[in-house]
């Protein structure tokens, strides 16, 4: 086994915390023969985007549930990854995929009548106040696929080429689909009362 | 190009993912189309807006995570347990191990105090006792909660007293409801306040504060997570009634009984802003 340990950040190049690089092959492979120093550098590099986006993507209750199910499935499948695509974006796909299945899990499970009845509901009409919680509220109100390509954009700051790779869809339906979340949202937000 | 084509390359063209010829013919076209101009504008506003969401909340620790290794290796730590090293004898060792821990639970487990015993099973059935009985029953619903959990009446400063917090019941009672009593429960999770409002309609309200979030309570009812009056609230059905949970300060606030969503969306902006001036800055602990 790999002596991670006493080199505790060989395997993370410096990098901005808001964009990680990718880690390097070794620490992948440290990772894949179960190194648990190793693991942890992994988690310590990624949890925040990971976290970021379940957050918004499953709402604040299920979030910490949901990223340590997606670390822990990554950790399972990560003597998988063969390094055909970049690692940040096959860890997207990962968790945005565990977050999508998790949300359609929810869907079945909830009492349709109150579903029904949050869809009509004055919440929707609520919100008021800053200009960031109208878009939390706004993004809450958007489908999860659009909600997905707009987080993965804007917060993430994924180019089309990553999106395509993280959501498997042809460059060309990234430009759509997010034509579309964007259209979608700005409406959104201008029933609620925002001002572009 | 038209408006039409023009509308289909916006996105890409604000991210700057447009081939350079068909941006080209897109930027030739937007100097002579306000509308498309304007749309162009609402796309860089929306990432100006979303610029500004910051980072929710904190990540679970890594120490939640590499419990959970411990719980359940993954595939990848069983198998360099079996293919690296003595395995017979680290298999030993794991046994060895797992006992002297389960050994360890046991010891503590034995000698903590009794209410917190296998509280999470205790706590699901005591609270679907208590909220079956709430909506026909209060006083009984009432009672199991006060016989399990040591519950005390108390006044609200006797409860300011006693919690690291100043509690939510020290503003006015929600609009349109009547303060009726006020206790303090030992619950597992934390001392727990309980409020309790009643209106003229026969209506009953009851508000818990408590200082880590209780999905449990609500065992397997139906409940889904949603956004009120800016807050990511948690609201679960019972019988005819509603329950909503949201993060509050240092505290979580339940509220239990609640009619329907519009008087949830009421109570929670309220509790969210009282026009008591609450401040939610933590007290030091008295000992």
């Amino acid at each position: 086994m790999k002596n991670v340990k006493k080199s505790p950040s060989r395997g993370i190049q410096s990098c901005e915390d808001e964009k990680p690089v990718e880690p390097a092959a070794e620490l992948l492979a440290a990772c894949g023969n179960g190194d648990r120093e190793s693991l942890r550098q992994l988690y310590e590099f990624y949890q925040k985007p990971v976290y970021r986006l379940a957050y918004r993507l499953v709402g604040a209750q299920e979030a910490d549930d949901l990223t340590q199910q997606i670390f822990l499935r990554l950790f399972q499948k990560i003597d998988q990854f063969a390094g055909r695509s970049r690692f940040r974006t096959w860890l997207y796909r990962l968790a945005v995929n565990e977050c999508l299945q998790h949300l359609r899990r929810r869907k079945r499970k909830v009492d349709g009548k109150l579903i029904e009845e949050l869809a009509d509901s004055s919440i929707n009409e609520v919100v008021r106040g800053e200009q960031h919680e109208l878009l939390e509220h706004a993004l809450s109100q958007l489908e999860p696929e659009l909600r997905t390509i707009f987080l993965l954009k804007e917060v993430e700051q994924l180019s089309y080429t990553e999106l395509a790779e993280t959501l498997e869809i042809p460059e060309g339906t990234v430009a759509s689909r997010l034509n579309r979340a964007r259209t979608q949202l700005k409406s959104n937000l201008i029933e609620l009362g925002w001002e572009p | 190009m038209n408006c039409e084509t023009a509308c289909d390359h916006l996105s890409a063209y604000h991210d700057g993912e447009l081939s350079a010829e068909t941006a080209e013919r897109l930027s030739e076209h937007l100097a002579d189309c306000s509308v498309c101009r304007e749309e162009l504008a609402g796309y860089q506003a929306l990432s100006d807006l979303a610029g500004s969401l910051s980072d929710p909340g904190t990540p679970p620790a890594w120490l939640a995570i590499e419990a959970t290794l411990t719980g359940q290796p993954p595939q990848a730590l069983a198998r360099r347990a079996s293919f690296s090293g003595k395995p017979a004898k680290r298999r030993r060792m794991v046994v060895v191990t797992s006992l002297t821990a389960m050994i360890a639970i046991a010891v503590v487990w034995f000698f903590s105090p009794g209410e917190t015993h296998d509280h999470g099973e205790h706590l699901a059935v005591n609270f679907d006792r208590y909220l079956t009985l709430f909506p026909e029953q209060p006083a009984q619903a009432q009672q199991v909660l006060v016989s399990h959990y040591r519950g005390k009446a108390v006044t609200i400063p006797q409860a300011a007293q006693r919690l690291p917090y100043r509690p939510l019941a020290a503003a006015s009672p929600p609009p349109g409801y009547e303060l009726d009593s006020v206790y303090l429960l030992n619950m597992p999770c934390c001392q727990c306040l309980q409020t309790i409002y009643t209106d003229q309609a026969g209506g009953r309200l009851a508000l818990f504060e408590h200082e880590a979030d209780q999905p449990i309570w609500f065992g397997k009812r139906p409940a889904l997570t949603a956004e009120c009056a800016g807050m990511a609230c948690r609201i679960v059905q019972f019988d005819s009634r509603l329950a909503v949970t949201c993060p509050l300060g240092p505290r979580y606030a339940t509220i239990v009984g609640v009619r329907d969503l519009q008087e949830i969306v009421r109570i929670v902006e309220y509790y969210k802003s009282p026009p008591d001036q609450l401040t939610w800055q933590k007290r030091p602990r008295r000992h």
